[in-house]
């Protein structure tokens, strides 16, 4: 009889702090931008060029007043880690939206590339507290 | 042994139906949170060396007269009961910790630099009156007289 009880404690007490871990990512719009944008050559590569040296075209077109254009590419990743247990879970999820800056001058040559790094090096973390 | 077996199924009916506690929080772009802006100087900067030194702003980017840099935390406390249902109790605090603007002129000069720092709290552990207030500090183009 006390083996029994052993047992159903070792169950109960099993179930209730058994649970998981959950690994969630989710990646938006091109997922290697950084990578891609390093073909481009700033005073050569020219405005044609950009959509197939980065794997599309971009999100939108900005007119400059000196009658350039600055093409707007816009991407990013999410990493989500839970820790769930029975009566407690904890998750964090580490969001990194960037966005693609490639200024064109009135001949359609680039003349600079600004990339934004929030995604680049985004970690796994599961603890939701501290600074 | 009947019986054991009801308690054993009642002990774990009870668990999976027990209702827990979750802590979540979401970090949007952390990287934003330290960037140096001692370099502009409002007037003479352009703002190419504003996107050359701190990389491209966050979306919507609507024109190349303003840019924002913003860092966002979202913490959340819940009560759940299992399987069942969502029980009526969470918490949430969404804030832009860290929130920087630039804005420039029609020659792409900076006209204005306004930052604001503030405090997140994890509610309802946390009282929002206590937190830090917020720091604000803005730069702007003297007035021409």
């Amino acid at each position: 009889m006390r083996g029994t009880k052993i047992v159903l404690l070792a169950c109960f007490l099993g179930t209730l702090f058994s649970g998981g871990c959950a690994w969630n990512r989710s990646r938006t719009n091109i997922s290697d931008f950084h990578d891609r944008v390093e073909g481009i050559v700033v005073g050569k590569t020219k405005i044609a060029d950009v959509p197939k040296l980065v794997g599309g075209p971009p999100n939108n077109i900005i007119p400059t007043s000196d009658g350039g254009q600055v093409l707007l590419y816009t991407f990013g990743d999410s990493k989500k880690n839970s820790l769930n247990l029975l009566i407690v879970n904890f998750s964090r999820t580490n969001v990194g939206v960037d966005s693609a800056l490639i200024i064109v001058n009135k001949d359609g040559v680039v003349q600079q590339v600004s990339v934004s790094e929030n995604s680049k090096e985004l970690t796994w973390d599961y603890w939701p507290f501290g600074v | 042994m009947q019986r054991s077996i009801l308690i054993m199924f009642l002990a774990i009916a009870l668990s999976f139906s027990a209702s827990g506690c979750f802590f979540s929080r979401t970090v949007i772009n952390d990287g934003a949170r330290n960037l140096d802006t001692s370099f502009i100087e409002v007037g003479k900067t352009h703002f190419r060396e504003v996107l050359r030194k701190l990389g491209a702003p966050d979306i919507p980017i609507k024109d190349t007269r303003s840019f924002k840099y913003s860092a966002t935390d979202v913490r959340t406390t819940g009560f759940i009961a299992r399987y069942f249902l969502w029980l009526p109790f969470g918490w949430e605090e969404s804030v832009e910790v860290d929130e920087l603007l630039i804005e420039c002129d029609l020659n792409g000069r900076v006209t204005y630099v306004t930052r604001s720092r503030r405090d997140v709290v994890r509610p309802p552990f946390e009282d929002t009156a206590d937190r830090a207030p917020s720091s604000n500090k803005l730069s702007s183009e003297k007035p021409k007289v």
